[in-house]
Protein backbone atom coordinates (compact mmCIF):
# COMPACT_ATOMS: atom_id res chain seq x y z
CA UNK A 1 0.00 0.00 0.00
CA UNK A 2 2.93 2.55 0.99
CA UNK A 3 4.43 1.42 -2.22
CA UNK A 4 1.76 2.24 -4.24
CA UNK A 5 1.31 5.26 -2.44
CA UNK A 6 4.83 6.47 -3.67
CA UNK A 7 4.29 5.50 -7.24
CA UNK A 8 1.07 6.76 -7.81
CA UNK A 9 0.90 9.62 -5.57
CA UNK A 10 -1.89 11.09 -3.32
CA UNK A 11 -4.04 12.07 -6.17
CA UNK A 12 -4.00 8.70 -8.18
CA UNK A 13 -4.24 6.63 -4.63
CA UNK A 14 -7.24 8.73 -3.73
CA UNK A 15 -9.36 8.22 -6.79
CA UNK A 16 -8.24 4.46 -6.77
CA UNK A 17 -9.84 4.59 -3.39
CA UNK A 18 -13.59 6.66 -4.22
CA UNK A 19 -13.50 4.47 -7.43
CA UNK A 20 -13.54 1.02 -5.19
CA UNK A 21 -15.88 2.63 -3.00
CA UNK A 22 -18.46 3.60 -6.00
CA UNK A 23 -17.78 -0.09 -7.22
CA UNK A 24 -18.76 -1.22 -3.37
CA UNK A 25 -21.85 1.35 -2.97
CA UNK A 26 -23.22 -0.21 -6.49
CA UNK A 27 -22.89 -3.79 -5.28
CA UNK A 28 -24.53 -3.02 -1.92
CA UNK A 29 -27.18 -1.05 -3.44
CA UNK A 30 -27.72 -4.54 -5.94
CA UNK A 31 -27.73 -6.53 -2.72
CA UNK A 32 -30.19 -4.31 -0.74
CA UNK A 33 -32.60 -4.13 -4.13
CA UNK A 34 -32.50 -8.26 -3.68
CA UNK A 35 -32.98 -8.50 0.08
CA UNK A 36 -36.28 -5.44 -0.46
CA UNK A 37 -37.95 -7.73 -2.51
CA UNK A 38 -36.96 -10.63 -0.64
CA UNK A 39 -38.54 -9.17 2.44
CA UNK A 40 -41.31 -8.07 0.45
CA UNK A 41 -42.76 -11.06 -0.59
CA UNK A 42 -41.17 -12.96 2.76
CA UNK A 43 -43.50 -9.80 4.58
CA UNK A 44 -46.33 -9.82 2.26
CA UNK A 45 -48.53 -12.52 4.05
CA UNK A 46 -47.62 -11.46 7.70
CA UNK A 47 -47.89 -7.60 6.91
CA UNK A 48 -51.26 -8.20 5.28
CA UNK A 49 -52.81 -9.70 8.31
CA UNK A 50 -51.37 -6.77 10.58
CA UNK A 51 -52.78 -4.52 7.83
CA UNK A 52 -55.98 -5.87 8.23
CA UNK A 53 -56.21 -5.72 11.68
CA UNK A 54 -54.55 -2.48 12.20
CA UNK A 55 -54.94 -0.43 9.34
CA UNK A 56 -57.50 -2.01 7.17
CA UNK A 57 -57.85 1.32 5.28
CA UNK A 58 -54.92 1.53 4.16
CA UNK A 59 -55.56 -1.83 1.92
CA UNK A 60 -58.47 -0.86 1.06
CA UNK A 61 -57.62 2.09 -0.70
CA UNK A 62 -58.27 2.27 -4.79
CA UNK A 63 -55.21 4.08 -6.35
CA UNK A 64 -55.47 7.57 -8.19
CA UNK A 65 -54.34 7.10 -11.68
CA UNK A 66 -53.07 9.90 -13.30
CA UNK A 67 -51.72 10.86 -17.22
CA UNK A 68 -49.33 13.01 -18.65
CA UNK A 69 -50.17 13.63 -21.69
CA UNK A 70 -49.00 16.82 -24.51
CA UNK A 71 -47.49 18.31 -20.91
CA UNK A 72 -51.28 18.50 -19.65
CA UNK A 73 -52.77 15.85 -16.94
CA UNK A 74 -55.20 14.02 -19.46
CA UNK A 75 -57.92 14.60 -16.06
CA UNK A 76 -56.83 17.12 -13.89
CA UNK A 77 -59.48 16.99 -11.45
CA UNK A 78 -59.75 13.85 -9.60
CA UNK A 79 -61.32 12.41 -6.25
CA UNK A 80 -60.13 10.17 -3.58
CA UNK A 81 -61.49 9.00 0.28
CA UNK A 82 -60.26 11.38 2.61
CA UNK A 83 -58.73 9.56 6.24
CA UNK A 84 -56.53 6.87 4.29
CA UNK A 85 -53.41 5.76 3.08
CA UNK A 86 -53.35 6.88 -0.95
CA UNK A 87 -51.80 5.62 -3.37
CA UNK A 88 -51.24 7.59 -6.95
CA UNK A 89 -49.96 6.76 -9.77
CA UNK A 90 -48.58 8.90 -12.63
CA UNK A 91 -47.88 7.80 -16.01
CA UNK A 92 -45.62 10.01 -18.64
CA UNK A 93 -46.99 9.50 -22.08
CA UNK A 94 -44.94 12.31 -23.33
CA UNK A 95 -41.12 12.05 -24.61
CA UNK A 96 -39.74 14.35 -22.47
CA UNK A 97 -39.62 14.11 -18.72
CA UNK A 98 -41.55 14.98 -16.04
CA UNK A 99 -41.39 15.76 -12.28
CA UNK A 100 -44.93 15.26 -10.34
CA UNK A 101 -44.35 17.92 -8.14
CA UNK A 102 -47.01 19.10 -5.31
CA UNK A 103 -46.26 21.18 -2.13
CA UNK A 104 -49.67 20.03 -0.24
CA UNK A 105 -49.19 16.39 -0.69
CA UNK A 106 -45.64 16.83 -0.07
CA UNK A 107 -44.54 14.99 -3.65
CA UNK A 108 -41.91 15.81 -5.35
CA UNK A 109 -41.08 12.60 -7.73
CA UNK A 110 -39.03 12.55 -11.39
CA UNK A 111 -41.22 10.59 -14.22
CA UNK A 112 -38.73 9.53 -17.19
CA UNK A 113 -40.27 9.70 -20.53
CA UNK A 114 -42.60 7.06 -20.80
CA UNK A 115 -42.16 5.82 -17.47
CA UNK A 116 -44.89 5.32 -14.83
CA UNK A 117 -43.93 5.76 -11.10
CA UNK A 118 -46.09 5.23 -7.81
CA UNK A 119 -46.28 7.15 -4.91
CA UNK A 120 -48.05 7.03 -1.16
CA UNK A 121 -49.54 9.89 0.58
CA UNK A 122 -52.08 10.44 3.29
CA UNK A 123 -54.05 9.69 5.57
CA UNK A 124 -55.38 13.41 3.67
CA UNK A 125 -58.01 15.32 5.91
CA UNK A 126 -60.90 16.79 3.40
CA UNK A 127 -60.20 19.16 1.06
CA UNK A 128 -58.30 19.88 -2.11
CA UNK A 129 -54.66 19.54 -3.04
CA UNK A 130 -53.00 20.66 -5.72
CA UNK A 131 -50.43 19.43 -7.87
CA UNK A 132 -48.47 19.92 -10.93
CA UNK A 133 -45.45 18.75 -13.08
CA UNK A 134 -42.79 20.84 -12.37
CA UNK A 135 -40.77 20.98 -15.74
CA UNK A 136 -44.37 22.44 -17.44
CA UNK A 137 -45.68 24.17 -14.52
CA UNK A 138 -48.18 26.43 -16.97
CA UNK A 139 -49.51 23.78 -18.69
CA UNK A 140 -49.46 20.08 -16.02
CA UNK A 141 -51.91 21.04 -13.50
CA UNK A 142 -54.44 19.65 -11.34
CA UNK A 143 -56.12 19.52 -8.04
CA UNK A 144 -56.60 15.96 -5.88
CA UNK A 145 -60.05 16.81 -3.81
CA UNK A 146 -59.86 14.67 -0.79
CA UNK A 147 -63.87 13.56 0.42
CA UNK A 148 -64.66 12.15 3.51
CA UNK A 149 -66.62 8.75 3.92
CA UNK A 150 -70.47 8.78 4.42
CA UNK A 151 -70.75 6.55 7.83
CA UNK B 1 -35.04 31.92 -18.48
CA UNK B 2 -36.32 33.29 -15.28
CA UNK B 3 -37.39 29.71 -14.61
CA UNK B 4 -34.02 28.25 -15.41
CA UNK B 5 -32.49 30.89 -13.18
CA UNK B 6 -34.63 30.01 -9.99
CA UNK B 7 -34.89 26.44 -10.28
CA UNK B 8 -30.45 26.26 -10.63
CA UNK B 9 -30.30 28.86 -8.09
CA UNK B 10 -32.47 27.01 -5.78
CA UNK B 11 -30.72 23.75 -5.95
CA UNK B 12 -27.18 25.18 -5.89
CA UNK B 13 -28.24 26.94 -3.00
CA UNK B 14 -29.21 23.93 -1.56
CA UNK B 15 -26.26 22.12 -2.39
CA UNK B 16 -23.85 25.14 -1.41
CA UNK B 17 -25.25 25.47 2.23
CA UNK B 18 -23.98 22.19 2.66
CA UNK B 19 -20.52 22.80 1.41
CA UNK B 20 -20.35 26.17 3.33
CA UNK B 21 -20.91 24.46 6.51
CA UNK B 22 -18.26 22.15 5.88
CA UNK B 23 -15.43 24.37 4.79
CA UNK B 24 -16.23 26.61 7.61
CA UNK B 25 -16.23 22.81 9.91
CA UNK B 26 -12.64 22.00 8.47
CA UNK B 27 -10.94 25.25 8.56
CA UNK B 28 -7.85 24.71 9.76
CA UNK B 29 -6.83 21.83 8.67
CA UNK B 30 -4.80 20.57 5.56
CA UNK B 31 -5.37 20.14 1.61
CA UNK B 32 -9.11 20.49 2.75
CA UNK B 33 -9.34 22.63 -0.33
CA UNK B 34 -8.23 20.02 -2.61
CA UNK B 35 -10.55 17.37 -1.15
CA UNK B 36 -13.71 19.78 -1.08
CA UNK B 37 -13.23 20.80 -4.50
CA UNK B 38 -12.47 16.46 -5.25
CA UNK B 39 -15.85 15.96 -3.74
CA UNK B 40 -17.81 18.61 -5.78
CA UNK B 41 -16.19 17.19 -9.26
CA UNK B 42 -17.18 13.68 -8.08
CA UNK B 43 -20.66 15.23 -7.20
CA UNK B 44 -21.43 16.58 -10.46
CA UNK B 45 -19.74 13.27 -12.66
CA UNK B 46 -22.04 11.46 -10.55
CA UNK B 47 -25.09 13.61 -11.54
CA UNK B 48 -24.61 13.39 -14.78
CA UNK B 49 -24.30 9.60 -14.76
CA UNK B 50 -27.13 9.26 -12.28
CA UNK B 51 -29.42 11.37 -14.77
CA UNK B 52 -28.87 8.55 -17.98
CA UNK B 53 -29.82 5.98 -15.29
CA UNK B 54 -32.14 7.61 -13.96
CA UNK B 55 -35.55 5.39 -15.30
CA UNK B 56 -33.84 2.49 -14.44
CA UNK B 57 -33.28 3.82 -10.72
CA UNK B 58 -36.98 5.15 -10.65
CA UNK B 59 -38.45 1.68 -11.92
CA UNK B 60 -36.05 -0.03 -9.30
CA UNK B 61 -37.81 -1.47 -5.84
CA UNK B 62 -40.85 -1.96 -8.02
CA UNK B 63 -41.20 1.87 -8.21
CA UNK B 64 -40.05 2.75 -5.24
CA UNK B 65 -36.39 3.31 -6.51
CA UNK B 66 -36.15 6.66 -6.09
CA UNK B 67 -36.88 7.08 -2.56
CA UNK B 68 -34.85 4.30 -1.63
CA UNK B 69 -31.93 6.05 -3.42
CA UNK B 70 -32.68 8.88 -1.72
CA UNK B 71 -32.66 7.54 1.10
CA UNK B 72 -29.64 5.76 1.03
CA UNK B 73 -27.83 8.86 -0.50
CA UNK B 74 -29.12 10.52 2.45
CA UNK B 75 -28.19 8.01 5.32
CA UNK B 76 -24.26 8.04 4.37
CA UNK B 77 -24.00 11.46 4.06
CA UNK B 78 -25.78 11.06 8.07
CA UNK B 79 -23.18 9.20 9.25
CA UNK B 80 -20.15 10.42 7.39
CA UNK B 81 -21.04 14.22 9.38
CA UNK B 82 -21.91 12.05 12.45
CA UNK B 83 -18.10 10.67 12.23
CA UNK B 84 -17.23 13.83 11.97
CA UNK B 85 -19.06 15.60 14.73
CA UNK B 86 -17.71 12.79 17.11
CA UNK B 87 -14.04 13.10 15.41
CA UNK B 88 -14.05 16.53 15.98
CA UNK B 89 -14.79 16.28 19.78
CA UNK B 90 -11.74 14.26 20.11
CA UNK B 91 -9.55 16.56 17.89
CA UNK B 92 -11.27 20.16 17.55
CA UNK B 93 -9.37 21.59 20.54
CA UNK B 94 -6.51 20.27 19.42
CA UNK B 95 -6.21 21.88 15.96
CA UNK B 96 -7.66 25.18 16.90
CA UNK B 97 -4.73 25.31 19.90
CA UNK B 98 -2.29 24.66 16.83
CA UNK B 99 -3.88 26.92 14.82
CA UNK B 100 -3.06 30.03 17.15
CA UNK B 101 0.36 28.90 18.22
CA UNK B 102 1.48 27.73 14.22
CA UNK B 103 -1.47 30.37 12.47
CA UNK B 104 -1.31 27.63 9.40
CA UNK B 105 -3.11 25.02 8.16
CA UNK B 106 -2.48 21.60 10.29
CA UNK B 107 -1.92 18.56 9.12
CA UNK B 108 -4.44 16.36 11.27
CA UNK B 109 -7.58 15.78 10.24
CA UNK B 110 -7.30 14.36 6.67
CA UNK B 111 -9.06 11.40 7.97
CA UNK B 112 -12.73 13.54 8.74
CA UNK B 113 -11.64 15.17 5.53
CA UNK B 114 -12.75 11.60 3.42
CA UNK B 115 -16.01 11.68 5.19
CA UNK B 116 -17.05 15.82 4.34
CA UNK B 117 -15.68 15.13 1.07
CA UNK B 118 -18.03 12.17 0.71
CA UNK B 119 -21.10 14.53 2.38
CA UNK B 120 -20.12 17.39 -0.07
CA UNK B 121 -20.42 14.46 -3.52
CA UNK B 122 -23.75 13.37 -2.14
CA UNK B 123 -24.98 16.32 -1.81
CA UNK B 124 -23.85 17.79 -5.31
CA UNK B 125 -24.48 14.41 -6.79
CA UNK B 126 -28.50 15.04 -5.67
CA UNK B 127 -29.26 18.21 -6.46
CA UNK B 128 -26.97 18.75 -9.53
CA UNK B 129 -29.07 15.41 -10.92
CA UNK B 130 -32.11 17.20 -10.29
CA UNK B 131 -30.31 20.29 -12.04
CA UNK B 132 -29.42 18.37 -15.35
CA UNK B 133 -32.91 16.94 -15.42
CA UNK B 134 -35.04 19.86 -15.19
CA UNK B 135 -32.64 21.46 -17.56
CA UNK B 136 -33.48 18.42 -20.13
CA UNK B 137 -36.82 18.66 -19.65
CA UNK B 138 -37.02 22.45 -20.67
CA UNK B 139 -34.46 21.80 -23.83
CA UNK B 140 -36.42 18.66 -25.29
CA UNK B 141 -39.27 20.69 -24.94
CA UNK B 142 -37.66 22.96 -27.20
CA UNK B 143 -39.68 26.12 -25.79
CA UNK B 144 -36.39 27.95 -24.73
CA UNK B 145 -33.36 28.12 -27.17
CA UNK B 146 -29.76 26.82 -25.30
CA UNK B 147 -28.79 29.94 -25.16
CA UNK B 148 -31.28 31.29 -22.82
CA UNK B 149 -31.33 28.61 -21.12
CA UNK B 150 -27.10 28.43 -20.28
CA UNK B 151 -27.49 32.11 -19.09
CA UNK B 152 -30.67 31.00 -16.81
CA UNK B 153 -28.41 28.05 -15.57
CA UNK B 154 -24.85 30.29 -15.31
CA UNK B 155 -27.04 33.27 -13.31
CA UNK B 156 -28.51 30.75 -10.83
CA UNK B 157 -24.85 28.98 -10.09
CA UNK B 158 -23.40 32.00 -9.70
CA UNK B 159 -26.48 33.30 -7.33
CA UNK B 160 -26.69 30.30 -5.51
CA UNK B 161 -22.54 30.10 -5.02
CA UNK B 162 -23.04 33.81 -3.80
CA UNK B 163 -25.07 33.20 -0.79
CA UNK B 164 -23.43 29.83 0.01
CA UNK B 165 -20.02 32.10 0.06
CA UNK B 166 -21.20 34.65 2.04
CA UNK B 167 -22.55 31.64 4.86
CA UNK B 168 -19.55 30.46 5.09
CA UNK B 169 -17.32 34.34 4.91
CA UNK B 170 -19.89 35.08 8.16
CA UNK B 171 -19.26 31.41 10.05
CA UNK B 172 -15.15 32.42 9.38
CA UNK B 173 -15.60 35.64 11.01
CA UNK B 174 -16.20 33.93 14.15
CA UNK B 175 -13.11 33.20 16.61
CA UNK B 176 -11.42 29.80 15.58
CA UNK B 177 -11.99 28.14 19.54
CA UNK B 178 -15.66 28.99 19.36
CA UNK B 179 -16.50 27.91 15.26
CA UNK B 180 -16.05 24.20 15.51
CA UNK B 181 -18.51 24.79 18.57
CA UNK B 182 -20.97 26.53 16.21
CA UNK B 183 -20.24 24.27 13.01
CA UNK B 184 -20.48 21.20 15.64
CA UNK B 185 -23.84 22.24 16.26
CA UNK B 186 -25.06 23.28 12.54
CA UNK B 187 -23.84 19.67 11.14
CA UNK B 188 -25.85 18.08 14.21
CA UNK B 189 -28.88 19.50 13.11
CA UNK B 190 -28.03 19.25 9.24
CA UNK B 191 -27.46 15.81 10.21
CA UNK B 192 -30.70 15.89 11.83
CA UNK B 193 -33.01 17.09 9.24
CA UNK B 194 -31.13 14.91 6.54
CA UNK B 195 -31.94 11.88 8.64
CA UNK B 196 -35.90 12.82 9.11
CA UNK B 197 -35.89 13.44 5.30
CA UNK B 198 -34.24 10.24 4.90
CA UNK B 199 -37.44 8.10 6.53
CA UNK B 200 -39.68 10.64 4.85
CA UNK B 201 -38.87 8.96 1.68
CA UNK B 202 -38.79 5.38 3.08
CA UNK B 203 -42.24 6.53 4.26
CA UNK B 204 -43.41 7.14 0.90
CA UNK B 205 -42.08 4.16 -0.45
CA UNK B 206 -44.05 2.42 2.13
CA UNK B 207 -41.21 0.86 3.74
CA UNK B 208 -41.83 2.28 7.04
CA UNK B 209 -44.80 3.29 9.25
CA UNK B 210 -45.65 7.40 9.17
CA UNK B 211 -46.57 7.63 13.11
CA UNK B 212 -48.95 10.46 12.14
CA UNK B 213 -48.84 12.05 8.68
CA UNK B 214 -48.97 15.59 9.65
CA UNK B 215 -48.44 16.44 13.39
CA UNK B 216 -48.46 19.94 12.74
CA UNK B 217 -49.10 22.42 9.92
CA UNK B 218 -46.92 25.38 9.81
CA UNK B 219 -47.10 26.20 6.01
CA UNK B 220 -49.49 29.50 6.81
CA UNK B 221 -46.21 30.74 8.60
CA UNK B 222 -43.21 29.38 6.35
CA UNK B 223 -43.97 27.16 3.64
CA UNK B 224 -41.44 24.59 2.94
CA UNK B 225 -41.60 25.52 -0.88
CA UNK B 226 -40.85 29.28 -0.25
CA UNK B 227 -36.34 29.98 -0.63
CA UNK B 228 -36.63 30.39 2.87
CA UNK B 229 -37.81 27.29 3.54
CA UNK B 230 -35.82 25.52 1.39
CA UNK B 231 -32.76 27.23 3.12
CA UNK B 232 -34.07 25.88 6.52
CA UNK B 233 -35.10 22.44 5.10
CA UNK B 234 -31.38 22.36 4.07
CA UNK B 235 -29.76 23.88 7.19
CA UNK B 236 -31.80 22.47 10.08
CA UNK B 237 -34.57 20.47 8.05
CA UNK B 238 -37.34 22.47 8.33
CA UNK B 239 -40.77 20.75 7.69
CA UNK B 240 -43.90 22.61 7.55
CA UNK B 241 -45.81 19.22 7.96
CA UNK B 242 -43.51 16.53 10.05
CA UNK B 243 -44.55 13.29 9.76
CA UNK B 244 -44.60 11.62 13.42
CA UNK B 245 -41.57 9.28 12.35
CA UNK B 246 -39.57 11.99 11.66
CA UNK B 247 -39.59 14.06 14.80
CA UNK B 248 -38.88 10.69 16.33
CA UNK B 249 -35.68 10.04 14.12
CA UNK B 250 -34.56 13.68 14.30
CA UNK B 251 -34.60 13.80 18.10
CA UNK B 252 -32.65 10.47 18.20
CA UNK B 253 -30.03 11.99 15.55
CA UNK B 254 -29.68 15.30 17.49
CA UNK B 255 -29.50 13.50 21.06
CA UNK B 256 -27.25 10.73 19.72
CA UNK B 257 -24.39 13.39 18.49
CA UNK B 258 -24.50 15.22 21.53
CA UNK B 259 -24.26 12.53 23.67
CA UNK B 260 -21.49 10.96 21.88
CA UNK B 261 -19.52 14.29 21.35
CA UNK B 262 -19.84 14.46 25.43
CA UNK B 263 -19.04 10.96 25.60
CA UNK B 264 -15.63 11.63 23.66
CA UNK B 265 -14.70 14.55 25.05
CA UNK B 266 -14.53 13.63 28.54
CA UNK B 267 -12.93 10.41 27.74
CA UNK B 268 -9.80 11.69 25.44
CA UNK B 269 -6.89 9.26 26.72
CA UNK B 270 -9.37 6.12 26.29
CA UNK B 271 -10.00 6.89 23.11
CA UNK B 272 -6.73 5.71 21.38
CA UNK B 273 -6.51 2.39 21.72
CA UNK B 274 -3.58 1.72 18.79
CA UNK B 275 -1.44 4.84 20.09
CA UNK B 276 -1.85 3.31 23.78
CA UNK B 277 -0.89 -0.34 22.51
CA UNK B 278 2.31 1.24 21.17
CA UNK B 279 3.14 3.37 24.50
CA UNK B 280 2.73 0.98 26.72
CA UNK B 281 5.16 -2.10 25.10
CA UNK B 282 8.28 -1.85 26.54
Amino acid sequence: MSLAVKIGGHGMFADEVLLLRAVLIIKKLVIINDWVTKLRTRLSGPLFMVGMLVAAQALAAEPVKLTLKNNRFVSPAVTAPAGERLRIEVENQDPTPAEFESSDLRVEKFIAPGGRIIVMVGPLKPGSYKFFDEYHPDTAVGILTAVAKPE
Amino acid sequence: MLAALLIVFREVLEAGLIVGIVLAATRGIAARGAWIAGGIGVGVLGAAVLTLFAGTLSDAFSGAGQEVFNAVVLSIAVIMLGWHNIWMARHGREIAEQMKVVGAAVSVGARSLHALATVVALAVLREGAEVVLFLYGIAVSGKQGWATLLLGGGLGILGGALVSFLLYRGLVAIPIGRLFRVTGWLIALMAAGMASQAVAFLVKADLLPSWGDEIWDTSWLLSEGSIAGRTLKALVGYTDRPMGVQLVVYLIVVAALVIGARLVHSAPSTTRPRASIHASQP
